[in-house]
């Protein structure tokens, strides 16, 4: 995790009330029964936010470098699944790769 | 030009070659799966002879071969190879792989006319499949395959119906997707399409569910690239992007887009395909071209992080992925980022000390501000990272980690005053070491800001007790119990201010302040545990005040304790408390010479004394003179061996020599040679003695080490090996480094290596005796003062230069190493064997070296 503000969906001036709504938020999509892993990441972005002296500690100390993922995160998240186009489909139906 | 067969690939060329063995090498073949040479081989069959199931034979390795370069991205040489086939054996009916080619090549009245030809050769699954290709191209458009069915064939007849639910699910009208779905029947050619239709509509909320219906389109169907698509995109999201990496770009657009990429999202994962790895350098280059969309702050935070690992060296990278040079603060972030890596902890110490500076330089702000903060945060890096602190107290050393990491955090606390951890972790820090003038500072600044704080006020009642501070511990016991009254801890600590108060107040002659002191630790101590400790302390206020009445007192209570041995350390242990003599006290109850304890006496003793050291204290030495005897006749009880043990141990710690050897004397009757009793022997035995030990003593104890070792009991083999090291030779050479003892575990090593030895042996020696004399060097040896007579009288003779070298003659003689630069033996140790005996100096002279000649050291 390079950047628990990605993870947990925040921006970079979040105060600790949008830090534990952002939380409560992904939690509920992502109980850790579901999806242990995920729910780890997201406690893992969390406390690493908690409070603004955490904020400043992570800004000056996680050195995890960026994954393509998380460059992808920022420079434009994964959204809601999207329906594909009927021509998306057709070049499908005709034997495409 | 017909293409070079390879030499040994196909079938032999000899005409003596027998059919048979042709046939069996092109079955092996295509067996094997290598259907070029099968075909070939085949082919030389059929020269041989025309037989028809050679035929069919090579039809199947024809339709094997095809597969194989269709697999390879050759459609057209595959579709060779598949009319190659049908001509081969026109009789067997088109494969489906080979009507998919054709369908994919867009030669889809070539397909329909097979259909016409072969149609009735075809199994129904195969047929299913291929129609299911057909409907597949007829819902995409292929004007070709309505134009060259009937007009009643279900492709064209519910081709509409599964056009318009692909329309509905891709205008997200639900409602006309069911109505859809629900018009094409099971038996129908768009089957497949039904259930991805249903998969994808399901997905949301029931991916499982979703999996299972895609899960039902075989892999022959002409819908199976649109399963694969839509499976990917429903699998987890994390390996999306590595699960597509060899997808093609159809597949690839339609999983991401249904996965939930953006445009811009897809675009950028594209991009970094082109270029190739998602390395660091490959990042690094992303971020900088991409640092407008990713925000420029952002995307070089990131690229400082790709710089860790191969930094300085990597900094490089950041100008060749055109980025700008690194500024003197994140050439320092990085710099302390990469230092972190590093197993020093000085390298981390002094790269993030040099980055506080540097913000420090910069000007931090006013304490509690964002700057001065991150500067704190700086200081306590080290610290948080390390764990340095944690559990030790302060080096005596000014210039080692942890004193100077305890400087940091102290400083951090000028930048940022309400972090309250850093107090309480600097004075638990300090207290270790009892160093109270850090600590009081600290508290006072720290309980200023957390007045009511349970770790900084528990801290602050450690330290005034360090400092016999009573009164002062037991007010903070008080507050604390004020915000916590469960706290056990800081009651049963405050019963011991209370206690310790009094005791001092008794010192001070101030016996009706000691009594106030007592009744209060009485009404702390709710659970009774310190009763008896006060009800002697009471019973010797009384003694000291009105002397009939104490005596009486005391009388009582050390016969409510079960009188004995027991009650009398218990009474003792009070009486010194106080600051008076136990002989006083048990003087005063009749016991003035306490008797040797029964066995459960024993037992009570024994555990009353563990007690008491356990609460850190050590036994006073009259204590130790007065029990000592009394004990070690206890000695002829018959304990078990693990209370054997224990009683050693304790007594070991109480300082009770005596009693101590008693004890390991008796059990080794017992259990001859254990280890842990001959420690206990050999200790008790040598506490107090200046002597060296002789060759017997130190031989058991080298046979317990090794015993200690077989039975798996390290703790006495190390204690032991220490022992042996304390009493290892003097160094009149220069033994290997870590002490000769530490080669003993090494198997392969034969010794020390010559060359480590600073001078010859020979020269070293000659040096020693012409800086000691001949004389003193003899009598250390262990000659006789006749027989240093009898050297002395030759020197006369023969000289001074020439006696030396008899000297070294007679070394060389008892010493058989001496000569090849090895030291002598070093006393007892594996490597000589547990009964391997040193040499004497002189085969005829003197008595072994032993505790009656202090003087005598063990030269060889």
């Amino acid at each position: 995790m390079s950047d628990p503000y990605l993870t947990l969906g925040l921006p970079p001036d979040a105060d600790d009330a949008a830090v534990y709504a952002a939380y409560l938020a992904a939690v509920k999509t992502c109980p850790p029964e579901r999806d242990p892993q995920r729910f780890q990441a997201l406690r893992t972005a969390y406390e690493s936010l908690l409070t603004h002296r955490a904020r400043l500690a992570t800004a000056l100390f996680n050195q995890e470098p960026p994954t393509l993922l998380e460059v992808l995160n920022r420079a434009d998240p994964v959204g809601a699944p999207r329906r594909p186009a009927r021509a998306l489909f057709d070049a499908l139906l005709r034997g495409g790769d | 030009m017909k293409k070079p067969r390879k030499v040994g690939a196909a079938a032999p060329k000899s005409p003596q070659q027998s059919a048979a063995a042709l046939l069996a090498l092109a079955q092996g073949q295509a067996a094997a799966g290598r259907w070029r040479e099968a075909t070939a081989s085949f082919k030389d069959l059929l020269k041989i002879e025309d037989r028809p199931e050679w035929r069919l034979e090579l039809a199947a390795a024809y339709a094997g071969r095809a597969r194989e370069l269709a697999a390879k991205g050759m459609p057209k040489e595959a579709l060779t190879l598949w009319e190659n086939r049908a001509l081969v054996a026109p009789q067997l009916a088109p494969e489906l792989d080979y009507c998919a080619l054709l369908l994919r090549q867009g030669k889809v009245q070539a397909v329909l006319d097979l259909l016409v030809q072969a149609g009735g050769r075809l199994d129904g699954a195969t047929l299913t499949a291929l129609r299911s290709h057909l409907a597949a191209l007829h819902l995409a458009g292929e004007t070709a395959v309505a134009a060259g069915l009937p007009a009643d064939d279900p492709i064209r007849g519910l081709g509409p119906t599964a056009a318009a639910a692909l329309d509905a699910y891709c205008r997200g009208d639900d409602a006309a997707l069911h109505e859809a779905l629900a018009a094409i029947p099971f038996r129908s050619p768009y089957r497949d399409l039904a259930q991805v239709l249903k998969a994808l509509q399901r997905a949301p909320a029931a991916p499982a569910e979703a999996a299972a219906l895609l899960e039902r389109v075989g892999d022959d169907s002409g819908f199976a690239p649109l399963r694969r698509a839509c499976a990917l995109a429903l699998g987890p999201p994390e390996t999306l992007p590595a699960q597509l990496a060899d997808a093609g770009e159809q597949t690839r657009r339609f999983a991401l887009t249904l996965a939930g990429w953006g445009d811009e999202r897809q675009a950028l994962w594209e991009e970094t395909r082109r270029v190739g790895g998602t390395g660091p350098q490959a990042l690094l280059r992303l971020l900088q071209r991409r640092r407008a969309l990713l925000g420029e702050d952002w995307a070089r935070r990131q690229a400082l992080r790709l710089l860790v690992p191969g930094f300085p060296k990597s900094a490089a990278l950041i100008t060749e992925g055109g980025g700008r040079r690194l500024s003197p603060d994140e050439r320092l972030l990085v710099t302390a980022w990469h230092a972190e890596e590093s197993r020093n902890p000085w390298d981390e110490i002094e790269a993030w000390a040099a980055y506080a500076d540097h913000l420090i330089e910069a000007g931090p702000g006013p304490a509690g501000s964002d700057s001065a903060l991150r500067v704190a945060l700086v200081l306590r890096r080290v610290d948080s990272h390390r764990d340095l602190l944690s559990g030790v107290a302060p080096s005596q050393d000014p210039e080692s980690p942890d004193r100077a990491l305890a400087d940091a955090l102290a400083l951090s606390l000028t930048y940022d005053p309400d972090d309250r951890d850093t107090y309480e972790r600097l004075v638990r820090y300090y207290l270790r070491d009892d160093r109270l003038k850090d600590v009081r500072p600290l508290l006072e600044q720290g309980l200023k800001r957390f007045p009511k704080d349970l770790g900084l006020l528990t801290a602050a009642m450690d330290a005034a007790l360090a400092g016999d501070a009573f009164k002062k511990a037991a007010r903070y016991a008080h507050e604390i119990l004020a915000l916590d009254p469960i706290n056990s801890g800081a009651r049963e600590r405050l019963v011991k201010a209370h206690l310790a108060h009094a005791r001092k107040q008794v010192r001070a002659a101030r016996y009706d302040l000691a009594r106030k002191e007592l009744d209060e630790s009485g009404q702390w101590d709710q659970d009774g545990r310190r009763r008896e400790q006060r009800a002697l302390f009471a019973g010797l206020l009384d003694l000291i005040e009105d002397e009939p009445r104490g005596r009486d007192t005391l009388r009582a209570q050390i016969a409510a304790l079960g009188g004995g041995l027991s009650a009398a350390l218990a009474l003792s242990l009070e009486a010194v408390a106080i600051g008076r003599t136990a002989a006083w006290a048990l003087k005063a109850v009749g016991s003035a010479k306490p008797q040797a304890p029964t066995q459960a006496d024993l037992s009570a003793f024994l555990a009353r004394l563990r007690t008491y050291l356990e609460g850190g204290e050590a036994l006073a030495t009259e204590l130790q003179r007065l029990f000592d005897k009394p004990l070690s006749v206890a000695a002829k009880w018959p304990l078990t061996l693990a209370e054997s043990e224990a009683a050693c141990d304790t007594l070991r710690r109480a300082g009770l020599t005596l009693a101590r050897q008693a004890f390991a004397v008796a059990a080794l009757k017992r259990w001859p040679r254990t280890p842990v009793f001959v420690l206990h022997q050999f200790e008790s035995r040598r506490t107090g003695r200046r002597s060296h030990p002789d060759r017997a003593e130190l031989g058991q104890l080298e046979d317990a080490w090794i015993r200690a070792r077989e039975a798996g009991d390290e703790r006495t083999a190390h204690r032991i090996e220490q022992l042996i090291d304390q009493y290892a030779p003097p160094p009149f050479f220069p033994g290997p480094p870590g002490g000769f003892f530490t080669d003993a575990f090494d198997d392969d090593d034969d010794g020390p290596d010559p060359g480590q030895f600073p001078m010859p042996p020979d020269v070293a020696m000659r040096a020693i005796i012409e800086i000691m004399g001949i004389d003193q060097v003899l009598k250390l040896a262990g000659l006789s003062a006749q027989e240093r007579g009898e050297f002395k009288r030759r020197e006369r003779e023969v000289g001074r230069a020439r006696i030396i070298d008899e000297v070294l003659e007679l070394m060389r003689e008892e010493l058989p190493d001496f000569g090849t630069g090895m030291p002598p033996a070093p006393g007892p140790g594996p490597r000589g064997g547990p009964k391997s005996k040193r040499k004497t100096p002189r085969a005829t002279d003197t008595k072994p070296p032993g505790d009656d000649d202090p003087e005598q050291f063990e030269l060889f």
